[in-house]
């Protein structure tokens, strides 16, 4: 358009300087949120403004003059794409900060080096201080004093591991709380982000950019990185049929199709991670159809109206592609194929073995279900207790008004999405991990949860570990101060078989026969056999190992039970008189019980600690005098045993993950054979290099996130220099523009007051 | 980096290097202040394992040279003893030499030698018994009881509770009872007639002179030893078989071991079975010095023990007749071993007891010299651990300990870094073009 009319100038000058004083405004915006925390750095969009329209009556002398600069927008500068990959940083640093921190606990436990008196280490040390003791009364057999040394140094080394066992307990403990807390946090964020979302929708719709409210969005987003790892897309979302507004959508990387999803517009969905949850069944596959589970429960059948939501109709699928009717006489569906023909049930998943929870019936079978409350519950994240299994879920998506959403063909979404044990990845996913992996003990279930689960070592997999050595420590030493089992029949009195003449029983100090609790006599070849017993075991090779292993425990056990009982109540014979062994370790202290030995309960057993019990010193009999033969000639100082037990100290012996965790797989190979001073030095070996690598991780992702942090910053950070350059740009603009207008003043003043007089 | 460099990039590389400078710092100054070169497992786990291993055979080391010094102590006290011993019996011994070589002159010293040569067996066996410390020396495994004891008429020596002189009731010639004929059919009805019993069952037929061990004894001879003989011939046999028993437990009880470990490797075939030199032998039983058992080199069933042989020379010159100045068996007491000799015999016995004598008492001397042997090896073992401790202790020192001017120039070092470091943050923050402007 030409003419502007006489005073249409001073519109460029006001546009001129309305500009340039906004722009000063973003500049001033910029430097002053320099530091802020995620900040964006702005910039005033100006565009030229103009018409473009025709002359109603055409003249060849038009000029064709813009009328000024307009602000049109504040935009921001950001690179979605650095976020994207610093997002995928920072969950790996999430991940592996947890890591260290984590295990840093656990190395103040169990890390002894340079610790103890003259830095021997504190069990190190005690170990050494127990083969000390035993060798001082192996010179001086049959001294009750010595006997008494060897026992306090036993019993220190004890209360070591129940200290070490107690606080590993603690730091699991301390762990889960944690956990639970990074879960609160969790969800505040999510809220959080739900919440802005709906701001910056309203903003949306008003036409505003709202830049801020995405600033401080972005912000959680990052630290909700760091908790797991996480997919941000975005998408426009139809308002009505000439509009539509951009959403974000956070769903959990990963988590294949359809994702699971965290965000989406304006719902959002909560961590969860019960007391108690229902029990899973590791052999579920979800990509098998299921019938039944997901008829909606606003579904009709009576009025044959039936709504599924469209995973439900996907799931309606059978292998073959047929589509599921519904079948009103049973209210389940059953699958017709192509030819209209029922399917057979059992070409279907079968719920009762594949639902993905768990019944756990009486007689210890199990059978699934889908029905998520009539599963068997068992403890997810309760205080104190070893079982949890710390199962994520996630609540169905709702708005700030608690309405959940509803998905394509207006159903809502109300399901709970259970989160497996790998989907996960990141400070949480870490934490979860510490708290839960047992490493080598992993039973089968783990692995089935788990592929990897018998190859990475939490809290559980150590305290396992010492359970194992403190196990293998009070075993040994156990057998060695009790008579073996050949000998027990050469040891006690026998007396006649009341039930047989011919067989003889083991007598009791009256000269009775002996009778347990249960009022059973121990037969003379009760020992033999039970050594028979196991050789046989051993030889037959239709067994499992772990089924022998566990054969042969149960049947040691009885035997030794019986043992303890004769020690008790039975007679022992002229050339025995001198034997005073039995159990040096139990599992309490008012107790002689040697079964279920762990790190947390060893202690020295009752008898041992009054002194009923002593290091049996031999374990060859008094010599049989016939001129005397109530009074055999006396070796008041062999010392074979005592030697033998020297020698145990120093004897490499196998651990087996079955010992101390029964259902751990591949129980019956040895992890580790060594002594016992070497198996507590493997520990703490295991432990340095899975800190030591973890570390290693640590600090190259650190650097990483770093140098892409710096990366984002170099795109959307705010520059001094930068702004100081704008600042003497748009100055120097304004100045300019203010020129224009007194020129145009000054101008418009000659022709309006200095033309006509 | 990306072509924009902003302050805050700057800041937080700035923040994360200055970070890591601390931590050098910190760490530097850790091992100068713990003198240690690493101060957990994951710092150095090769150095770590190795510092453990080394102390815990530091601490077997200082095990083993405690029980070095325990053996010593008891070996030489037990050498000095027999060493005063032997010196004691060398006097009575010339003497009896002197008396008997000069063809009976000095006629009156038999009788006072006899009471010498009594005295001389009493403290034989007197310093037998001695004690060190609550443990008897000589007792082998046995050590908190007496070893040697006289029965009540004095001429019988027990070495705890078995007549040394076993081994000197003839096989009687009245056939054998049952007993181990029926225990051999019982043994092998039952299938558990093995090697062991078959040795036992030789041994008190008297077929084989093979000794077994007295642990292995099995429980059917237990039994046949118990019994109570119905008649005189079978009370003949059993006296015989148990003194057969006698011979097996004596041998047994000369063999005895106590195992040490003194750094040779201790090692078991199997729980209470321990590998033969891998151990040192810390039993002395009384039985190898003095002897024991019957003399089989001739027909006169001599004792083989030093302190009986003693006593018995001692009733033969009790028999020494002064008026006569010659053997009078008549002034033979009852129950002494001179009663009911010949005069000639008497005669005869005292040469032959003074040969046996010598002879016993160059066995003795032998004895005394070999513990001398196992002293100086004690005390050649006891250097050797000694070195070994010291090098021991060397070699976790240099695995553990930092050499402190290092540290300390390693701490100097990382301090003037860090001083650098925050130099250049106080100059690098500050300029800007707006400081510039005007």
């Amino acid at each position: 358009m030409a003419v502007i009319g006489t005073f249409g100038s001073f519109t460029a000058a006001r546009l001129g300087i309305y500009a340039s004083q906004s722009a000063l405004n973003v500049t001033g915006n910029n430097i002053s949120n320099i530091n802020t925390k995620g900040y964006t750095r702005q910039r005033l969009d100006l565009v030229s403004l103009h018409s473009d329209g025709d002359a109603r009556y055409q003249n060849s002398y038009n000029l064709n003059i813009g009328y000024g600069v307009l602000a049109d927008s504040v935009s921001q500068l950001r690179d979605p794409f650095m976020d994207i990959r610093y997002r995928d940083m920072n969950s790996s640093v999430g991940s592996y900060e947890a890591m260290v921190k984590g295990l840093d606990q656990l190395v103040d436990i169990l890390d002894e080096v340079g610790q103890g008196t003259g830095e021997f280490g504190i069990i190190e040390g005690a170990f050494n201080e127990v083969v000390q003791m035993l060798n001082n009364l192996n010179y001086r057999p049959g001294t009750e004093e010595y006997d008494t040394i060897v026992r306090s140094a036993m019993q220190s080394m004890t209360r070591y591991f129940n200290s070490y066992a107690d606080s590993l307990a603690v730091v699991r403990e301390n762990l889960t709380q944690d956990l639970k807390e990074d879960v609160e946090s969790v969800n505040t964020i999510l809220e959080q982000i739900r919440d802005l979302n709906v701001q910056i929708r309203d903003a949306g719709l008003f036409g505003d950019q709202a830049l801020e409210l995405r600033d401080a969005r972005n912000v959680l987003i990052d630290e909700l990185s760091g908790y797991m790892k996480i997919d941000v897309r975005y998408d426009m979302e139809k308002i009505d049929e000439f509009s539509s507004i951009e959403r974000i959508n956070i769903s959990i990387a990963n988590s294949g199709t359809p994702p699971i999803k965290l965000i989406q517009g304006i719902y959002g969905t909560q961590l969860e991670m019960p007391e108690m949850a229902a029990l899973r069944n590791p052999e579920f596959d979800p990509s098998k159809p299921q019938c039944n589970k997901y008829i909606s429960q606003e579904s009709d059948l009576a009025k044959g109206i039936i709504k599924y939501t469209n995973n439900e109709r996907e799931a309606l699928r059978d292998n073959a592609g047929a589509v599921l009717n519904d079948n009103t006489a049973q209210g389940r569906l059953t699958a017709l194929g192509y030819n209209g023909n029922a399917l057979d049930a059992a070409t279907f998943y079968d719920e009762a073995n594949m639902g993905p929870y768990l019944i756990k019936n009486p007689d210890g079978t199990f059978t699934g279900t889908s029905d998520r409350n009539a599963a068997t519950q068992v403890d997810n994240a309760m205080k104190n207790s070893e079982e949890n299994r710390l199962w994520m879920q996630l609540k169905p998506l709702v708005d700030e008004q608690g309405r959940y959403m509803r998905d394509q063909y207006n159903q809502e979404i109300k399901e709970t999405v259970d989160l497996s044990d790998v989907q996960l990845y990141g400070s949480l996913q870490s934490k979860r991990e510490l708290i839960t992996e047992e490493g080598e003990f992993a039973s089968q279930e783990d692995i089935d949860f788990d592929e990897n689960a018998n190859i990475k070592r939490g809290v559980p997999y150590y305290q396992h570990a010492l359970d194992s050595l403190a196990q293998q420590f009070a075993k040994m030493f156990n057998e060695a101060n009790r008579l073996n089992f050949d000998q027990v029949k050469e040891a006690y009195v026998l007396v006649a078989d009341p039930a047989d003449p011919n067989q003889k029983v083991f007598a009791d100090k009256d000269g009775n026969p002996f009778r347990d609790p249960d009022g059973n006599t121990i037969s003379e070849t009760y020992f033999d056999d039970v050594l028979q017993q196991i050789a046989d075991v051993k030889a037959d090779n239709t067994k499992t190992e772990k089924e022998k292993m566990d054969e042969i425990e149960a049947l040691e056990l009885e035997a030794y039970d019986k043992m303890e009982l004769l020690r008790q109540s039975g007679e022992l014979v002229p050339e025995w008189a001198f034997y005073n062994g039995g159990v040096l370790l139990s599992n309490k202290g008012d107790g002689n019980d040697p079964t279920n030995i762990t790190a947390a309960n060893i202690t020295i057993s009752k008898d041992w600690s009054t002194g009923a019990v002593r290091i049996l010193n031999t374990k060859k009999p008094d010599t049989f005098d016939p001129r005397n033969p109530d009074k055999p000639l006396e070796h008041t100082t062999a010392d074979d045993n005592i030697y033998h037990m020297i020698s145990l100290m120093d004897q490499k012996l196998e651990y087996k993950a079955g010992t101390t965790v029964d259902d751990a797989k591949g129980g019956e190979d040895t992890f580790f054979k060594g002594t016992f001073q070497e198996m507590l030095a493997n520990i703490n070996l295991t432990l340095a290099m899975d800190k030591s690598t973890a570390n290693g991780q640590y600090n190259s992702y650190t650097q990483k996130a770093l140098n892409l942090e710096n990366n984002r910053q170099s795109v959307s950070g705010v520059d001094l220099n930068d702004e100081a350059t704008s600042m003497m740009m748009f100055q120097k603009s304004y100045s300019a523009a203010c020129q224009l207008m007194t020129t145009l003043d000054s101008m418009l003043d000659k022709l309006i007051n200095g033309t006509i007089r | 980096m990306g072509f924009r460099i902003t302050t805050n990039m700057m800041m937080n590389t700035y923040k994360f290097n200055l970070q890591n400078n601390t931590q050098k710092l910190a760490n530097a100054r850790d091992m100068v202040l713990t003198q240690r070169n690493f101060n957990s497992y994951e710092e150095d786990p090769a150095a770590a394992t190795r510092a453990f291993r080394l102390r815990r055979t530091y601490t077997r080391t200082l095990n083993q040279l405690n029980n070095t010094t325990d053996c010593y102590s008891k070996y030489n006290t037990a050498w000095n003893n027999l060493g005063g011993v032997i010196d004691k019996l060398a006097n009575p011994l010339d003497k009896t030499s002197a008396i008997l070589g000069a063809n009976g002159t000095a006629g009156e010293s038999r009788k006072a030698l006899a009471q010498i040569l009594r005295d001389s067996a009493d403290s034989l066996v007197h310093s037998m018994n001695q004690q060190l410390g609550d443990q008897f020396i000589f007792g082998g495994k046995d050590g908190l009881n007496v070893p040697f004891t006289w029965s009540e008429d004095g001429r019988t020596l027990l070495y705890r509770g078995v007549n040394v002189d076993a081994g000197g009731v003839e096989k009687p010639a009245s056939t054998p009872p049952t007993w181990l004929d029926d225990a051999k059919a019982a043994g092998q009805a039952a299938g558990t007639w093995d090697d062991n019993d078959e040795a036992w069952f030789s041994y008190y037929a008297g077929t084989s002179e093979k000794i077994p061990n007295s642990d292995t004894m099995p429980k059917w001879a237990k039994d046949m030893l118990k019994q109570t003989p119905n008649n005189a011939d079978e009370s003949a046999w059993m006296e015989y078989y148990r003194d057969r028993d006698d011979v097996a437990k004596l041998k047994t009880m000369s063999e005895e071991e106590m195992y040490i470990d003194l750094g040779m490797g201790a090692k078991e075939n199997a729980p209470n079975d321990p590998i033969l030199g891998s151990y040192f032998n810390g039993a002395l039983s009384g039985l190898n010095f003095i002897g024991y058992g019957t003399d089989k080199t001739d027909e006169f069933g001599d004792s083989g023990n030093y302190a009986i042989l003693l006593k018995e020379l001692a009733d033969v010159f009790e028999t020494w007749d002064e008026d006569v100045q010659d053997y009078n068996p008549e002034l033979a007491k009852e129950g002494s071993s001179a009663f009911g000799l010949t005069k000639d015999e008497l005669k005869e016995k005292a040469f032959r007891m003074l040969d046996k004598l010598k002879a016993g008492q160059e066995k003795i001397t032998e004895n005394w010299v070999d513990l001398d042997a196992q002293s100086k090896f004690l005390l050649t073992n006891k250097e050797r651990l000694e070195t070994q401790k010291t090098n021991i202790n060397e070699e976790i020192l240099e695995v553990e300990q930092v050499d402190l001017a290092e540290a300390i120039t390693q701490f100097s070092w990382e301090q003037y870094c860090y001083n650098a470091a925050l130099k250049i943050g106080n100059q690098l923050l500050t300029q800007s073009l707006i400081d510039y402007m005007n």
